[in-house]
Order: C-alpha cells, then sequence, then structure tokens
C-alpha cells in the first residue's frame, strides 16, 4: 500500500509541473496584462508609465523566462506576489482556503446525508409514490445549474422573505459568531450541495436495487436477521462503493462548481479570488489557485482509490 | 457496528443542518454604536499609488493636501492650510495646517508632504497617477534618472512647502494637486521604493490623518474604519464606516434591498436601468435614478481610417441614429442627449448643432461623400451589460437603415488599452470620464493624443491652452465654448448621450444620499470632499 501511494505521488509531480506549464502559457495568450487591467479604462496612460510598471513586475521579459522565475520561486516554497495587492500569494491561498473548505465540506455533507438517504428509501420503496417523487426531483435537481438555484434561493430566503443574508460569510464589521457564519453559510452551502444531492441519489438508487437482489441478502433475511441490519450492514455498505467514487469524482466538480456560487454570494474563497485575479491578470494568484487545485484533485483521486480498498476488502494495492 | 455509527453521525448533522437553516437563528444584532455601511469595490486595496478606485479610502483615512468638493466647484482645503502663487501659478506656496496628528499620534510636518510627492513621482514606485505631476519642475529628469529626487517640490519650514512648475499653471491646485494624498513620513520613509507596493502599510495599518482611522482589513470582506476624535475639522458624527468588499453589481444591489449596506459605491457600475424600478420599491431606500456620471458616450471613430475622414459621413451616422427613442426604450429614459464633449453646460456653446434624428439627411450625405455601403466596419465595445449591448445592436440596426454596416466586436476589459495603443479597429462604442473640468478633454483630443486617434486640430489645442491660462471660469469659458462647438460640427465623435449612474442609498444614513444628489457629475479616480466626518446615522 505505501508503495502504492509513493508511486501516486511520484507520479503525480510530472503532471502538477505540466498543468502548470499549459495554464501559464495559456493564461498569457489572454489578451491584456496586469498593467493595463490596472490602469483606468477610462483615462489614457502615460506609455513610460505602463513599460515602468511592466519592469517592476517582470512582465517585460520572454515567457519562458517569467516561467522560470515563477518555478525557481515555487522549489524554494514561494508562490510569488500578487501584482494587484503585492501581498504573498501564499498568504493570499491560506487566508482564503478556510472559507472555500467550509462552504465545499457543508455542501458535500449536504449532498451525501441528503443523497444516500434518499437514495437508499427511494430502492427500498421501488415503485412507490416516494420513489417516484424523489426521481423527479433527482431529475430536477441533475437539471438545475447550481448558480440558478442560488440565485433563487437568493431572491427567496434574503429578500422576499428575508431569513438570510444576500452574501458574504459573516456579517462585516461586527466580531466573528458561529450563528452568524452559519446562516450566511446556509443558502451557498444548499446551493452547491442540493445540486450534487441528485446525482448521489440517483447513484445509491441504482447501486441499492443492484446489490437488494444478491443471494448473500436473501441469505440474511432467511437466517432471520431484523431488516434494519439487512439494511444497513448487507446492502448499503455493498451498495456504497460505487457511491464513493463518485463522491470521490465530485470533489473536483464541487471545486469548480463553488467558483461560481463563491461570486454569487461574495464568499470570501478561492474562487472568488480566482475570478477577481483572472480579471485583473494578476498571474502568481491563478498560477496559485491552478496549483492548489490540481493538488486537490489529484488528492482527492487519490483518496478515492485508498476508500475503494478500505470498503472492498477484495482490492488490493501492491 | 462502524456502519451504525456513520449513520448515527450522519443523522446528527441532519439534525445540525435543519436547526442551521430554522429562522430562529435568524437574530439581527443589536446595533449600539453608528455604523455607516458602504458598499467597495475588489481590486482596489492596493492604495492610491496604484489604484485609483480605492479613492473612497483616501476620503476617509489619506487625505491630500486639498480635495476637490463634491459640488465641484472648488477645493476643500484640508492638510493644507492655505495657498498662494506669487506669479501667476508659476510658483505654489502651501502653508500646511499646524497641530495636525497622524493616526499613530506623530506630528504631520512639511516633511511628509516632500516626501509624498517625491514618492508618487519617483520611477522606481511606477505610480500610476504620476504623470498628474508632469507640471511640476524637476519630473522629467527624476523620470528619466537624471535626477534622484523632485526638484520642484521643496520644505522652506516645517509648515511651508515650495512648489515650482514649468510655467503658470493657474489652475494647478484644483486640477493636478488634488489627485495625491499625502503618505506618512515616518512608516514609509524607510521602505525601498521598489518594495512599497508590498508593504503591510497599506492593509495592515493604513495610517493617515482623516476623519477615521484604519482598523481592520479582512481580505475579500471588508475595511472597517473607526473615528478619529482629534480629526481637525471636528470629531465624526460617525462612530466607524464598514467598507464591504463585493465582486459584482447585482450583490450591492441584494445587499442595499436587504438592509445589509447603506451606501452605494460609484466605481464599476451603478444601479443597471433594469432594476431601478425594484430599486424604487423598496421603503428603506432612496433612489438617485439621474445621476450624471460625467461620461460623455460616443461613436468612436478611428481617423487613421480613409473612410472615416470625410465628415460627412460621420455626421450622416449621429443623424441616422434617432438617440431619443433610445434613450426612452433601451435605457429606460436614463441619460442626456450630448453633442460635445464637456457635460458641464458652461462648457457648452449655446449654437451646438442638435443633429436631430433624420436618416433621409443621413442617406444624402452619405451619398454626397460617395459612401460604399458594402463596407463592413469593424465595431469595438467592451460595456458587457444588457443595456449597453441592446443599445450597440439598436446602433447597429439604425446604422444599417441608412446602408452603414457595423460588425460589433465585443472587448475585454484588459483588452482596452492595447486596442487604444495599436489603433486596432474602426469604429467603437466609447464613454470617457470627463466630470472634473473641461480640461481633461486635452488628453483625449488634441494632437497626438492616444484617444484622438490621429485627429488633430490646432485650433482645438491652442484653445484648451487657453483654457489653463485663466483661473476664473467666467473667462475659460469662451475657449471651452468654441472647442465644444468645433468638435459638434467636425463630428469629432459621434456624439449620443451622457450617461447617468444610479444609485441607492439606506434612508437610516443621513449625508449620503443629499451629497450625491448635489454633485453636478460623479467624479472619478479622484478623491473627494464629501464632509463624511458630517454623515449620521438615524
Amino acid at each position: 500500500m505505501t508503495t502504492y501511494i509513493l508511486r501516486r505521488l511520484l507520479v503525480s509531480i510530472p503532471i502538477l509541473l505540466g498543468i502548470t506549464v499549459i495554464v501559464f502559457f495559456v493564461a498569457s495568450k489572454m489578451p491584456g496584462d496586469a498593467v493595463l487591467a490596472m490602469i483606468s479604462t477610462e483615462t489614457p496612460q502615460a506609455e513610460d508609465l505602463i513599460k515602468l510598471r511592466r519592469g517592476q513586475l517582470g512582465l517585460d521579459l520572454p515567457l519562458y523566462v517569467q516561467y522560470g522565475r515563477w518555478l525557481w520561486q515555487l522549489l524554494q516554497g514561494n508562490l510569488g506576489y500578487s501584482f494587484q495587492t503585492g501581498e504573498s500569494v501564499i498568504d493570499i491561498l491560506l487566508a482564503r482556503i478556510p472559507a472555500t473548505l467550509q462552504l465545499m465540506g457543508t455542501a458535500l455533507l449536504i449532498a451525501i446525508v441528503l443523497g444516500v438517504a434518499m437514495g437508499v428509501v427511494s430502492a427500498l420503496k421501488q415503485y412507490s409514490r416516494t420513489d417516484y417523487t424523489f426521481t423527479f426531483l433527482g431529475f430536477a435537481g441533475i437539471s438545475i445549474p447550481d448558480f440558478f438555484l442560488g440565485m433563487v434561493l437568493v431572491y427567496l430566503l434574503a429578500i422576499q422573505w428575508p431569513l438570510f443574508p444576500t452574501s458574504g460569510i459573516s456579517t462585516a464589521g461586527e466580531p466573528y459568531s458561529l450563528v452568524d457564519n452559519l446562516r450566511h453559510l446556509a443558502l451557498p452551502a444548499l446551493a452547491l450541495g442540493l445540486v450534487r444531492t441528485a446525482t448521489f441519489m440517483r447513484y445509491t438508487r441504482t447501486s441499492v436495487l443492484e446489490v437488494m437482489n444478491n443471494d448473500y441478502v436473501r441469505t440474511a433475511r432467511a437466517k432471520g436477521l431484523s431488516e434494519w441490519l439487512v439494511v444497513v450492514r448487507h446492502i448499503l455498505r455493498n451498495a456504497l462503493i460505487p457511491v464513493v467514487t463518485v463522491i470521490g469524482l465530485t470533489l473536483p466538480v464541487l471545486f469548480g462548481g463553488s467558483v461560481i456560487i463563491e461570486m454569487i454570494f461574495q464568499w470570501p474563497g478561492i474562487g472568488l479570488m480566482f475570478i477577481g485575479a483572472v480579471t485583473a491578470r494578476d498571474s502568481p494568484v491563478i498560477m496559485g489557485y491552478v496549483l492548489f487545485s490540481a493538488v486537490m484533485v489529484q488528492a482527492s483521486n487519490l483518496l478515492t482509490d485508498m476508500a475503494y480498498s478500505f470498503l472492498d476488502p477484495r482490492i488490493r494495492y501492491d | 457496528m462502524k456502519t451504525r455509527k456513520t449513520l448515527i453521525a450522519a443523522s446528527a448533522a441532519l439534525v445540525a443542518l435543519s436547526l442551521l437553516v430554522s429562522p430562529l437563528m435568524a437574530s439581527a444584532q443589536a446595533k449600539t454604536d453608528k455604523t455607516i455601511r458602504q458598499a467597495f469595490r475588489t481590486g482596489c486595496m492596493a492604495g492610491p499609488l496604484y489604484t485609483t478606485c480605492g479613492n473612497r479610502l483616501d476620503e476617509t483615512v489619506l487625505q491630500g493636501l486639498a480635495h476637490v468638493t463634491w459640488k465641484g466647484d472648488g477645493v476643500k482645503a484640508l492638510l493644507a492650510e492655505s495657498w498662494s502663487t506669487p506669479d501667476k501659478g508659476a510658483t505654489w506656496i502651501f502653508k500646511l495646517r499646524k497641530g495636525v496628528k497622524w493616526h499613530d499620534g506623530k506630528p504631520f510636518t512639511a516633511d511628509d508632504v516632500v516626501f509624498s510627492y517625491n514618492t508618487y513621482a519617483d520611477p522606481a514606485v511606477a505610480s500610476i497617477i504620476a504623470n498628474n505631476l508632469s507640471d511640476v519642475k524637476g519630473y522629467e529628469e527624476f523620470r528619466s534618472g537624471k535626477a534622484s529626487s523632485l526638484s520642484g517640490v521643496s520644505k522652506i519650514d516645517d509648515h511651508t512647502v515650495k512648489f515650482e512648475l514649468n510655467g503658470p499653471r493657474p489652475l494647478w491646485v484644483e486640477l493636478k494637486q488634488i489627485y495625491f494624498s499625502i503618505l506618512p513620513k515616518h512608516i514609509l520613509g524607510d521602505v525601498k521604493p521598489s518594495e512599497l507596493a508590498r508593504s503591510p502599510f497599506w492593509t495592515q495599518n493604513r495610517v493617515g490623518t482623516g476623519p477615521f482611522k484604519w482598523s481592520k482589513y479582512v481580505p475579500d470582506q471588508y475595511v472597517e474604519v473607526v473615528r478619529n476624535d482629534d480629526y481637525f475639522l471636528g470629531k465624526p458624527k460617525a462612530d466607524r464606516i464598514v467598507y464591504r468588499i463585493f465582486a459584482d453589481i447585482p450583490s450591492i444591489l441584494n445587499a442595499l434591498a436587504a438592509n445589509e449596506v447603506d451606501v452605494m459605491s460609484y466605481e464599476g457600475g451603478g444601479i443597471p436601468v433594469s432594476d431601478i424600478e425594484r430599486m424604487q420599491k423598496v421603503p428603506t431606500l432612496t433612489v438617485l435614478p439621474n445621476v450624471d456620471a460625467g461620461l460623455p458616450t460616443y461613436l468612436q471613430f478611428n481617423f487613421a481610417q480613409p473612410f472615416l475622414k470625410d465628415v460627412r459621413v460621420r455626421q450622416a451616422m449621429i443623424y441616422a441614429i434617432d438617440r431619443e427613442k433610445i434613450i426612452a426604450t433601451v435605457r429606460k429614459g436614463t441619460g442626456k442627449i450630448s453633442n460635445t464633449m464637456f457635460p458641464a453646460t458652461w462648457a457648452q456653446s449655446p449654437s451646438l448643432n442638435p443633429y436631430k434624428y433624420d436618416p433621409v439627411k443621413a442617406k444624402q450625405l452619405l451619398k454626397e461623400a460617395g459612401w460604399d455601403s458594402s463596407r463592413k466596419i469593424d465595431f469595438i465595445y467592451y460595456y458587457a451589460d444588457q443595456v449597453n449591448k441592446d443599445t450597440v445592436t439598436a446602433i447597429q440596426a439604425y446604422l444599417a437603415a441608412v446602408g452603414v454596416n457595423i460588425v460589433p466586436r465585443l472587448l475585454n476589459p484588459a483588452e482596452i488599452q492595447t486596442v487604444y495603443k495599436d489603433g486596432t479597429f474602426e469604429m467603437g462604442y466609447f464613454a470617457n470620464g470627463q466630470g472634473l473640468d473641461p480640461s481633461l478633454g486635452a488628453l483625449t483630443s488634441t494632437c497626438g493624443a492616444q484617444l484622438s486617434f490621429t485627429y488633430c486640430n490646432k485650433r482645438v489645442d491652442e484653445l484648451y491652452d487657453l483654457g489653463l491660462s485663466e483661473s476664473q471660469r467666467e473667462k475659460r469659458a469662451p475657449y471651452y465654448q468654441e472647442i465644444s462647438k468645433i468638435l459638434n460640427e467636425e463630428a469629432f465623435r459621434g456624439w449620443l448621450w451622457y450617461e447617468v449612474r444610479p444609485l441607492a442609498f439606506n434612508k437610516r444614513v443621513i449625508g449620503a444620499s443629499e451629497h450625491y444628489a448635489e454633485m453636478p457629475t460623479l467624479i472619478f479616480n479622484l478623491p473627494v470632499y464629501n464632509e463624511v466626518e458630517k454623515w449620521d446615522v438615524k
């Protein structure tokens, strides 16, 4: 197992490097640059000024030199400094990752708990009214984009019926309180989570249905086990294996989805930071985000594979 | 048993979640202090050296010698007590206010002023507003590395500073000095100029002299400033201002409607016209639907293109567009027809050609000019909101009706400066801030100016110079009126309208909406004296 993990980690290094190379060069093909994006569109600027600022940021160097500088800094554990604010990119990321993790974690929790519960109920009561209702909701959920659901939630639950704040992570200028934070978290987490719920529900339902008809389930019933134990110990444990894969594969999607949800809810995570950085052509910040998200995706893939072997003793990595 | 534990944990989480969404939790915190909650745009934190949109913070924390007032008709003495010029504006002597203290208790002196102007001008700092100092003696030498400081700014004594300019500039204080906020030398003096942008000063503790002191900055969330009891113009009425940072307009509108912010920011856009009605229905808000943005919106012609050199072609395009109808329909009645550059009425000639909608005349002019209607014109625009997109579509239809075919191309904001520089376009739908003073027009309509796109009229250049040779508005007016007439007749641009930027304010704050209602035009890229110390909270 350890060898396997080590091998996977080693393989991921060239993958990560490749990603950064591609993103760096593609991003540099975006029209405009950090200096042009920073100066006002409404007043013309002196040429010498643009030149000075470009030189200061190193934007006048050839691209491969710029990438080399970035990589060299990275090897020294430094992700560079934001073109916009001059803050260190590591500090910028560290200040924002907790917010994103909170949002993603809560959304994932909502999605797993609701999705698995609804999927199991739906399967156990196949072709009942509950099943049809859940199926309908499931398809609706898969079809609705999360940003749209987010806007509907804001309109209904923050403006029409003001139960929750419209945006932000906590009340600006007030000392932190958990209740306040959770109130701000509710709508974005629901918007991000509910859409995924539908996916989990569909997978759980299919998987449970498949497992339910296996011989060992019939045997378990025949030996007089209570229905609860049959469901939990024999059906669920086996039915959840494919669902775990789906959860693992959802992480990157969730990560991408949180960018747009963070924007709608002004959630101060790395997604909001990323959008700001792209608009400002702030390439050190863009690269920081890309590197972090690539690591996240790699890690979630690895964790999924490991969870697999934990849930299914037949699977062994050597 | 592991599985059961998981299930129990899961159901516990479910209970916690249902608690979380329970409306019982919606306990609004009672506010005992007077807090003004103002919306602030992202990307504006770098301080006055590197951002112009952060100037709202210069109104409360950092300050200049004198700021332009909200009415746009003069300046308010702040860190300077008074100033005088012995030689019609070639030399300026500033008497500084005595007894002013930085927020950390250190005294403010002439050294801070000299340090600040040197910092803005320093090529190693590369401040984006440095070019406003080009009138100061020694600027060129400093920029080109021949001098190590700005020789035109010198300290006479602790409370007197002398500015020497490259000739008489009677309006220098009103038009150029106002850009610069004074920075504390005792804090920033030791920072290497090239590393100034990275200084924690800007985000951790921006020590200034203004009515409010820096208290806290939470990235992407808010900046909090608290009352400065020792403020030299009197103790501010509000206890604190929380600038909440927003990345987009819809979120600001939602927050206004839900009573989460009080004051709108005008940088980056106001209320979209499609939302004005909705905002007007919110009982807690005062909506100002007709705030003049000081932005003439126009068809830009690239004069380097031979087919646009004929004045009849340019005039025909203005005649071809029913501007009143576009304003009434697409723009829901917001906007004021413009026929020249300057929004200020005192700078406009009374006899401008109104270019009333007349497609027949447009066709006739095009015919006279030998227009080839098979030509496809590359037409750029950069306002990506729906109203402006619809406006471009309407313009396209009106022009097509007289045989002028434009092909609209939406630019990304970061591309604009590149296109300006390269001139790689034929026509465009542009707007350009002219709110502060008609002299700003010189930046975009004199020979060789980037935004003139090779248009050149020596008389216009001459008139702009004359306009700056006087300091009295009555004496300056004739020069600008003549310019307005020339630019109108020559159809330097396809004049459309002066844009409005509708704004909304929560009624609980006294002072904000009142001040904005008195602004003749919004002033961009500058700190504005808005009497923030007198704003109050109900």
